[in-house]
């Protein structure tokens, strides 16, 4: 993969008398001493004060050539030691002449003189070009999971056997620069894992990227086979270059030790820029000021219902299956569709392949455990985990004791079973069986006289579970194929009174993915996109209001709408992107995504562009930008005949981005991004595709990647979203929108097995509807509320609260003639450390007449243990 | 589904919200102000053409009364609103008012001229003729298990006299309320000296629902009479403290200590009542229920739950009284007020009992 850079000049100079030539000297412009003739006044020559030097010209780099060239030139200084002209001595061509005269009309100089007075003269002066150096740089991840290797050593050996090495950081990159350009023999060796040799050519002011994937050393194998195994290696290189304008991934042990967080992955991502705060106890991911249900989920590539688990307390895969996290708020590659609002992509760790390793944890939210290790000497490696909820256990309890009337039991489980095996050194496959199970049953005997629907038994059941297959062939240098398909179920059940909604359906999904590599700056990605969705829901609810409208009153107090239906959702979608890296540091990246749905028998064409540009190297910096239609089709609620309407189209959102990064040293980045989303053709229930808004803001993230003892970052975002229900309706801000919302975290390891770490938010409140006195329901016997209008047009009070985690970790051995140690983990993760009575919301007395402010959660400390061998 | 699962963590949020309203507030079952309390028709589901008589049961709990509280009806039955959302009648009352229009369902009494005072029928009933084709004006609505119509009529309880009040054409907000509840002097009274009520009645060409029965007081496990209201069944009266047989009565609390004056009561309303709901099934098919519940107010003293669940959906009796019974504490001081248990099922139907109540002085020698 290449990435050319930008050309940085090398110039060579030499100052010299008309009358007397000197030889070029090697790197700086010199000034000739100066020639005094007998008797002759006191003559100085000019000296050289700026030199910017010139750059080795496009021409001849696109031209192929690359070879050090001298420039003379003749110069005419002014007596202000201004060059007044400068002509080349002997034409080279391939741009050279033209740059030499660029750069010397730039050049300044102290003035010739004679006798004390400055006075016009005339030099000989000689640019030397030589060619630009060249980078090779790459990381070092985990074949089929892409899990990061640290610490791999790299070592690069040119032709005439001078050596460079690298070592990789935490997230698996390494680099080296300054290289000549030629030929190189790449060799990489990291612990446990089969090392690997490549040979990489590099040009002349260009990078040379790649991801290597090394396979685990091959497990002891039968005689009859070690020949065999002895001689394998596995790796695939070339992986295809970022397509989005941002993607932002976190790293396990980011997703591990993130304060505030229990140690979960996906509640880790509410810290980047770009995501708002969700209320609390909800398992909402609000990107870029777009609705929860426009961001959608993937496990290596299959979608998948739900991230979090019942009330947001963890997400449905632990953070010990995650090998990686991609988060991307928008601009995001026509891989991904059916969505307005953001993507985010787990990736299931691969298995060890060492030895057997075994993990136990539990805290007051739940238990955990993960075994994985080689299956005998098969080649295959798995691993399976399973959690389950422990808030029945005390909860329950609690509640019986304290007489509070209500009994409720919160369960929710969450299992994964991996099994992986490298077929050869270009293939690798995976078979990967997860899912997740959530289930609360209430009664409650004391009904609210405002809702009596909600009392009795309400009971809600959700969940699903996916088999999952991911085949990945390198089929050659120059062509990759990688296809992941997937079958499961999905379940949503819930129960209050009267009204009931029940839903299953059987999706089956595949991605099939050809990227082949056309020339050498220019890749094409296509791929084949489906979904199949046979379902079955049965509902009895009551209407929902129309947006923006009050609701008529209770649920309990109109007769409720009955469905029962069954069909299948039916959406294929076809894309293709052309990456291209026309020039030093460029990455161009056009794409078209075509989707059909069969629920609006329409198709949606979605063309999305994104560029890049490295405008300086060391330390690198890049502009970026991006612009893309983004569609999403309606909800099945929406185009159900009695709960929604017919005719709908797709929802609409066309997002722009453009952005700057630079890497402020190895370990610290930072970016700045500006964007926008103009949002239209949004389904309003009951009103059609009526719905607009737009989405402006900008995100700052200036973060410390992970190292041998810290990690952090600072994420600022400053968004505005508004939404308009049909044209001549208010406009109004978006119910999730939030203006400010500020995280700093960081952890750090102090030695001895302690690690300490601190978050802090600060954010703006949500926006609600204030409540006044208003009308008495008398079907029901309960108040309602005259709602300020337009809904959702008041502030809540800022948020701030600092959140504070602490590990303790010793090592130990399991038995004498264990060679490696387990260890034993504990952790306090404390949410709300000063206890700050953030508001919620508000509450109303009986009548709404008086308010009074309801808090956010407490502070609340979270002990765990957690065991590894 | 992903776009369908929102739908769920917003209902446990809309529970928890309502379960964890924070104290200091005022007691909701405690009647100091003007209140409506319950409103019943005799025919909670009327065939069209029908006539319904409403009652309502309203309290005047102010200690100073400038002027007596009075319910008023507006007199134009709203039928059949868009969205069947009560709001929207004020849009239907707006254009009646514009024409003159004296109608709507068995309205009697003339169009309220826009601004100013205007005469309505008062008192504690109202009886309107359901309109022979609510159910077939009503527009379809897909998912309906049976096709209904609807009539939602409006009282306002006001301890002074109704007026109407000016929308700002520039309010969009469709709840604008556009009456109000004035003084003698013109002044406009606040949420304590006024409530703008409104009761559904649903028209169904066959389906039909009965009131609740109430068939005694259970009072820590004696059985407390109650006797119907002639013509009107489904509002009854516990004996008043001066009949021979005298009224609930109880000493005054004189312990601080919480629980020490508590006192289990609650209606008695029996399995009949729990009628099948037989336009609607649960998740797995099987014909519903009705729930019902009764909500709890009292002019002194105190209960300890505003509302308590008598019967489940799927699960029926949530048990005998000694399950669903609240708490009732007596006051400190002695003295005679009410108890009102207003008994509801989710299909319209409303049944209430009074019990007129006596608090005797702490520690005398005789208490009825």
């Amino acid at each position: 993969m290449r990435a050319p850079r930008p050309s940085l000049a090398v110039v060579a100079g030499v100052v010299a008398l008309a009358a007397v030539a000197r030889p070029a000297s090697a790197q700086l412009p010199q000034a000739a001493p100066p020639v005094a003739a007998p008797q002759a006044p006191v003559v100085t020559m000019p000296v050289v004060k700026r030199n910017d030097g010139a750059v080795y010209p496009k021409q001849a780099l696109d031209a192929g050539f690359h070879d050090a060239v001298e420039v003379p030139l003749v110069l005419t200084i002014d007596a202000t030691g201004v060059v007044a002209r400068a002509t080349v001595e002997a034409p080279v061509g391939r741009g050279f002449d033209e740059a030499a005269v660029a750069a010397a009309q730039r050049l300044l100089f102290e003035p010739a003189t004679r006798d004390g007075k400055p006075v016009a003269a005339k030099i000989r002066f000689v640019y030397r070009f030589t060619p630009p150096a060249a980078v090779l740089a790459g990381r070092v991840v985990t074949l089929a999971g892409d899990r990061p290797i640290a610490g791999a050593t790299i070592i690069v050996r040119d032709a005439s056997g001078w050596t460079h090495t690298a070592t990789t950081g935490a997230d698996g990159a390494w680099r080296i620069e300054g290289l000549p350009a030629g030929a190189y023999h790449v060799t990489l060796a990291a612990a446990g894992k089969a090392p690997h040799e490549a040979d990489e050519t590099v040009q002349p002011g260009e990078e040379e990227s790649a991801v290597d994937r090394l396979a685990p050393v091959a497990a002891p194998a039968a005689p009859a086979a070690k020949k065999e195994e002895e001689v394998e290696e596995v790796q695939i290189r070339g992986e295809k270059p970022p397509r989005e304008v941002t993607k932002r991934t976190l790293e396990q042990r980011e997703l591990a030790r993130i304060p505030g967080t229990n140690g979960d992955a996906l509640r880790s991502l509410q810290n980047l820029p770009g995501v708002a705060r969700p209320p609390a106890f909800l398992g909402l991911l609000i990107v870029r000021g777009s609705a929860p249900q426009d961001t959608q989920y993937f496990v290596d590539g299959t979608p998948v219902p739900l991230v979090y688990h019942f009330g947001g307390l963890s997400s449905v895969v632990p953070t010990e299956m995650i090998s990686k996290l991609d988060f991307y708020p928008g601009n995001f590659s026509t891989q991904y569709g059916r969505a307005m609002g953001g993507i985010v992509d787990v990736g299931l760790a691969d298995p060890k392949g060492d030895r057997i390793h075994a993990m136990a944890q539990a805290d007051f939210i739940d238990s955990r455990v993960l075994v994985q290790g080689p299956v005998g000497d098969t080649g295959w490696r798995f691993s399976v985990g399973a959690r389950r909820s422990n808030l029945d256990l005390w909860l329950s309890p609690v509640l019986q004791a304290t007489n509070a009337g209500v009994t409720v039991t919160p369960v929710y489980y969450d299992y994964q079973a991996v099994l992986e095996r490298d077929l050869d050194k270009h293939q690798s496959v995976r078979f990967a069986f997860f899912g997740s199970d959530d289930k609360l049953d209430v009664f409650l005997p004391t009904a609210d006289a405002s809702e009596p629907d909600l009392a009795g038994t309400i009971g809600s059941h959700t969940g699903f579970w996916r088999i999952q297959g991911l085949y990945r062939n390198r089929v050659s240098d120059t062509t990759e194929l990688r296809a992941v398909a997937a079958v499961g179920q999905d379940y949503l059940e819930f129960q209050a009174g009267d009204l009931f909604f029940k839903l299953s359906d059987t999706p089956v999904t595949s991605r099939i993915e050809l990227a082949q590599k056309i020339e050498r700056n220019l890749t094409m990605n296509v791929g084949v996109d489906m979904m199949y969705a046979p379902y079955t829901v049965s509902a009895q609810l009551p209407a929902l209001p129309k947006p923006g409208q009050p609701p008529a009153g209770p649920f309990s107090q109109a007769p409720p709408l009955q469905a029962n239906t069954s069909g299948a959702m039916y959406e294929p979608a076809f894309y293709g992107e052309l990456e291209a890296t026309p020039w030093a540091g460029g990455r161009i990246v056009s794409g078209l995504r075509v989707d059909y749905t069969k629920d609006t028998a329409a198709w949606d064409v979605s063309p999305r562009f994104v560029a890049r540009q490295d405008v300086t190297r060391d330390p690198r910096t890049t502009i970026k930008g991006g612009a893309g239609l983004f569609t999403q089709p309606p909800s099945p609620q929406e185009t159900n005949p009695v709960f929604g309407m017919t005719g709908l189209t797709s929802n609409r959102a066309t997002h722009y981005d453009v952005g700057v990064e630079r890497e402020i040293t190895t370990q610290i980045d930072a970016s700045i991004e500006g964007f926008y989303k103009k949002l239209d053709n949004l389904v309003e229930a009951g009103l059609g595709n009526t719905g607009t808004g737009q989405v402006y803001g900008a995100e700052v993230l200036l973060r410390y990647k992970p190292d041998e003892r810290f990690f952090g970052w600072l994420a600022y975002t400053l968004s505005h979203s508004e939404r308009q229900t049909e044209p001549g309706a208010p406009v109004r801000l978006f119910q999730y929108d939030e203006t400010h919302i500020l995280t700093v975290l960081g952890s750090y390891r102090l030695g001895r097995g302690w690690e300490f770490g601190m978050r802090y938010r600060l954010s703006s409140g949500w926006m609600y509807t204030p409540d006044t006195y208003g009308f008495y329901d008398e079907n029901i016997g309960t108040y309602l509320p005259l709602a300020s209008y337009p809904a959702y047009g008041s502030r809540l009070p800022l948020f701030h609260a600092l959140d504070v985690r602490i590990d303790k970790t010793w090592q130990f051995h399991w038995c004498a003639r264990c060679e490696t140690p387990g260890k034993l983990s504990l952790y306090l993760d404390v949410l709300n450390v000063y206890n700050q009575g953030n508001v919620d919301g508000y509450s109303y007395d009986y009548n709404n007449t008086h308010a009074a402010p309801a808090n956010d959660l407490p502070i609340i400390p979270s002990f765990g243990i957690r065991m590894e061998y | 589904m992903r776009r369908l699962l929102p739908a769920l963590p917003l209902l446990a949020f809309a529970w928890a919200s309502t379960s964890c309203a924070p104290s200091g507030f005022a007691d909701p079952t405690q009647i100091e102000t003007v209140r409506v309390l319950a409103s019943s028709a005799d025919k909670p589901y009327a065939a069209p053409g029908d006539t319904v008589t409403l009652d309502v049961l309203a309290f005047d709990g102010r200690t100073t009364k400038p002027e007596p509280m009075k319910v008023y009806w507006l007199p134009l039955v709203c039928e059949n609103p868009t969205d069947d959302a009560y709001y929207a009648c004020f849009q239907q009352f707006a254009r009646a008012a514009q024409a003159g229009d004296a109608g709507g369902a068995g309205g009697d009494a003339g169009a309220p001229a826009p601004g100013g005072p205007f005469a309505l029928p008062t008192g504690t009933s109202f009886s309107f003729t359901m309109p022979k084709d609510a159910v077939t004006a009503h527009p379809a609505v897909p998912g309906t298990p049976v096709p209904y119509g609807l009539a939602i009529v409006f009282n306002i309880a006001c301890a002074g006299h109704v007026q109407l009040v000016p929308i700002d054409p520039s309010n969009q907000n469709p709840q604008a309320v556009p009456v109000g509840c004035f003084d003698a002097a013109g002044n406009q009274l606040g949420p304590d000296d006024w409530v703008l009520g409104f009761t559904r009645v649903y028209a169904y060409d066959k389906v039909r629902n009965a009131n609740p029965v109430i068939s005694y007081v259970d009072v820590a496990g004696k059985h407390l009479p109650v006797a119907p209201q002639p013509g009107a069944p489904q509002i009854y009266t516990a004996p008043a403290c001066s009949s021979p047989q005298g009224c609930l009565s109880m000493p005054a609390c004189a312990s601080s200590k919480s629980g020490d004056c508590d006192v289990k009561l609650g209606p008695s309303v029996p399995d009949s009542s729990w009628e099948v709901n037989p336009e609607q099934t649960d998740v797995n098919g099987k014909p519903l229920h009705e729930e019902i519940w009764v909500d709890y107010y009292t002019s002194l003293g105190q209960v300890q739950d505003e509302a308590r669940l008598l019967y489940d959906t799927t699960s029926g009796s949530v048990g005998g009284p000694d399950k669903t019974d609240n708490t009732f504490a007596a006051p400190d001081t002695a003295g005679t007020g009410d108890l009102w248990m207003v008994v509801h099922d989710n299909r319209g139907g409303t049944s209430w009992v009074t019990v007129p109540m006596q608090v005797c002085a702490a520690g005398a020698a005789h208490c009825p």
